[in-house]
């Protein structure tokens, strides 16, 4: 097992290495140009965790061969998982999709009784090894609340 | 011939554009007056930390237009393969009208 360890070294670098913040989409709405240069700017951030099974049971795979075991099986239910996860989606698999719905409360309290403005949602995820945060983010100005 | 073969395939692989999303505002009656702002970062090695590049977005639509409204926004993001895995960038365009306010 020792003398393999480098060969899961280089791997497991390399994952760590690609966490990184990935951008999926990119919206503005439109601006009234005063509140957004005098008015008072806000982030609101939504976020849950993503869990890629496909990708867990494909890394469990490389490691039960690099360890010398047969990761036959551990591929075939990856493959299997992925039947069920094709289709157009941004990130990964999340459980309660219902997260980003908070956004228009937060939305409420961060500007209750102003003018909101030049509103900017951005849908990116920390991408991570098998989890990754999907966020939500909405940038925004608000004048007089 | 390998070699021109490989060389070629590399040139084809390199240097894509790929859009990521697309949107637009409701477009005014007034459209004599366009205002672009752009949000721009290099990425090497797939190395991106964040992506607050595009926060200065609204602001720099907003200074081109002082006392107005900025309408009809066309956002555009666009992934740049300039070579695989070694250099690629994002880069976010937003296009509008600045309209005077009533």
């Amino acid at each position: 097992m020792l003398d393999r360890l480098p060969h899961l070294i280089a791997p497991t670098a390399l994952s760590l290495l690609t966490g990184c913040a990935v951008m999926h989409s990119v919206q503005l709405g439109d601006i009234d140009a005063d509140v957004v240069l005098k008015g008072k700017p806000f982030e609101i951030r939504v976020s849950e965790v993503g869990f890629d099974a496909q990708e867990a049971a494909e890394i469990a795979a490389a490691i039960a061969e690099v360890s010398g075991k047969s990761g036959d099986t551990l591929k075939d239910v990856g493959q299997v998982i992925g039947l069920f996860q094709m289709g157009p989606r941004t990130g990964k698999p999340v459980v309660d999709e219902a997260y980003s719905d908070a956004i228009i409360h937060r939305l409420r309290r961060e500007c209750p009784a102003g003018q909101i403005t030049g509103l900017m949602m951005v849908r990116e995820t920390a991408e991570y090894p098998v989890v990754s945060g999907e966020i939500v983010r909405l940038v925004g100005y608000c004048r007089g609340g | 011939m390998k070699a021109l073969t490989q060389a070629l395939l590399l040139l084809t692989l390199a240097g894509c554009v790929h859009m990521r999303s697309l949107s637009t505002t409701s477009v005014p009656m007034d459209r004599s007056k366009p205002v672009e702002a752009q949000g721009y970062r290099l990425i090497i090695l797939l190395l991106n930390f964040n992506n607050t590049y595009v926060d200065t977005l609204t602001q720099d639509l907003a200074a081109q237009c002082p006392g107005g409204r900025v309408e009809g926004i066309l956002t555009k993001a666009e992934d740049i393969v300039y070579f695989p895995i070694i250099a690629h960038a994002v880069k976010v365009t937003a296009k509008g009208y600045c309209v005077e306010s009533p």
